[in-house]
């Protein structure tokens, strides 16, 4: 049987690692070893191979001192929308703020989620219409513009940010915008991961473990 | 790949340059969702308890329940005004107090610095432990002569405040009439972590509390 070692460096990643991605192996022995090992080729290892590619960044709060307690992974763009650069000084500003939205949910502080879709508009997530969709948006909605980050879970707990959209470019509920945003998120799914479904559950909990408020 | 550049973060905040925009947005939002936060945990808290309903909130600071619900949902909105009505509602007001940021990258230091500021804020009561020292991660801290009621909240304070779930602490007994010795483990970062760090119950307020119960008195470790 391979050791944790070979695992590591033989098969998922490449042999000779830079030290972002040996911090990111590092992350992921720590945080979800027992569970990758135990299911072989799991989404989980999926998402190192993403990673290992750069098609995914893993998402570390910005406080010195915080810690990944629900990881989120990036797509490329939101990854290019939250670390910058950025185009202007209103944008940056705008831009900072949505990260530290995002390290809300990744140093696992309480956050409001909707009951149901079409409810509850202030509540910082919400799983979108049809749930069946398995889609889900972050919504960081202060100051104007108000921004929505799409994407799905691949594991309790493990968020997987794919898209972003300015609220007012969706228009309303029924839209073609909101069903366009809503399918490019799922194309983008199948893109990072062709043979694996996202994470579906029955309440709110499948998805989030802890710290969750339905509003 | 992960997008961390935890070293560089501050830099512009701890060397005196001008603050770029991002880390201006980031705070201001950072301040927001944490107050927003603190309401929140302590509105899930009394509601646990059965101390309080989104309906008796609402109708003790006169509001529409459907106001309340949007304030809990998520600080959009909320002024410093919103938050002090709706801790007020549930019988609280905020304690306030600034850390210092250059300090904030060492967790001795932070844990330090945030304990004797908690300490000289919050009076706790009624007793219930005496704890002699307190040790974090093994090391002794902080020494309190004084009487703890509320270890829980402190340890659940301290290992949210410095974002270690791994923030053991061990509460050596003093001598009579005090519990045996208690190492509680590491909390998860639960709601509960968050509860009660920055709450002060009115009922336990400084001004009817402090003849009868002492305050916590933290002495760092050296001084």
């Amino acid at each position: 049987m391979l050791s944790v070692k070979d695992r590591f460096s033989g098969l998922w990643f490449p042999k000779t690692l830079p030290y972002h991605k040996s911090a990111m192996i590092r992350w992921i022995i720590s945080n979800s070893l027992t569970c990758a090992v135990l299911t072989y080729m799991s989404i989980r290892v999926e998402i190192g191979n993403r990673i290992s590619e750069e098609r995914l960044f893993l998402l570390s709060p910005a406080m010195p001192g915080s810690h990944i307690v629900r990881p989120m992974f990036v797509s490329l763009e939101i990854k290019d929308l939250v670390l910058g650069p950025w185009d202007d000084a209103e944008w940056e500003e705008r831009c900072g703020q949505l990260r530290a939205d995002l390290d809300r949910y990744i140093e696992c502080r309480r956050i409001t989620v909707a009951a149901r879709p079409y409810h509850a508009r202030t509540a910082y997530m919400a799983q979108l219409d049809e749930l069946r969709d398995e889609a889900w948006e972050i919504r960081s909605r202060d100051p104007e513009p108000s921004l929505r980050v799409f994407g799905r879970f691949a594991d309790t707990d493990w968020f997987v940010a794919l898209t972003w959209w300015k609220r007012a470019d969706l228009k309303g509920p029924d839209s073609r915008e909101w069903r366009d945003a809503i399918e490019g998120c799922k194309a983008e799914w199948r893109r990072l991961f062709p043979t694996y479904p996202p994470k579906t559950g029955a309440n709110v909990n499948d998805y989030i473990s802890t710290n969750v408020f339905l509003v | 790949m992960t997008t961390s550049q935890p070293t560089s973060f501050l830099s512009e905040i701890l060397e005196g340059k001008p603050i770029p925009p991002s880390k201006l947005g980031y705070f201001r939002a950072r301040l927001s969702n944490r107050l927003h936060e603190l309401v929140l945990d302590t509105f899930v808290k009394r509601e646990a308890d059965g101390e309080i309903t989104r309906a008796e909130l609402a109708r003790r600071i006169d509001r529409k329940p459907e106001q309340v619900s949007r304030w809990l949902g998520a600080p959009g909105n909320w002024t410093i005004d919103t938050a002090s009505d709706l801790m007020l509602g549930m019988g609280c007001e905020l304690g306030l107090f600034a850390i210092p940021l250059g300090q904030a990258q060492t967790s001795q230091a932070v844990t330090t610095q945030a304990v004797t500021t908690y300490a000289s804020t919050v009076p706790l009561g009624p007793p219930g432990y005496n704890a002699n020292n307190i040790f974090i991660n093994g090391a002794q801290v902080a020494r309190n002569p004084d009487v703890i009621e509320t270890h829980l909240a402190i340890r659940n304070w301290v290992s949210g405040y410095i974002g270690q779930q791994s923030a053991a602490f061990t509460f050596s007994p003093s001598p009579a009439g005090s519990p045996p010795p208690q190492t509680h483990n590491p909390p998860t970062h639960s709601g509960e972590d968050q509860f009660a760090k920055n709450v002060i119950p009115l009922h336990q307020s400084r001004d009817t509390h402090r003849s009868a119960v002492p305050l916590i008195q933290f002495e760092q470790v050296g001084s």
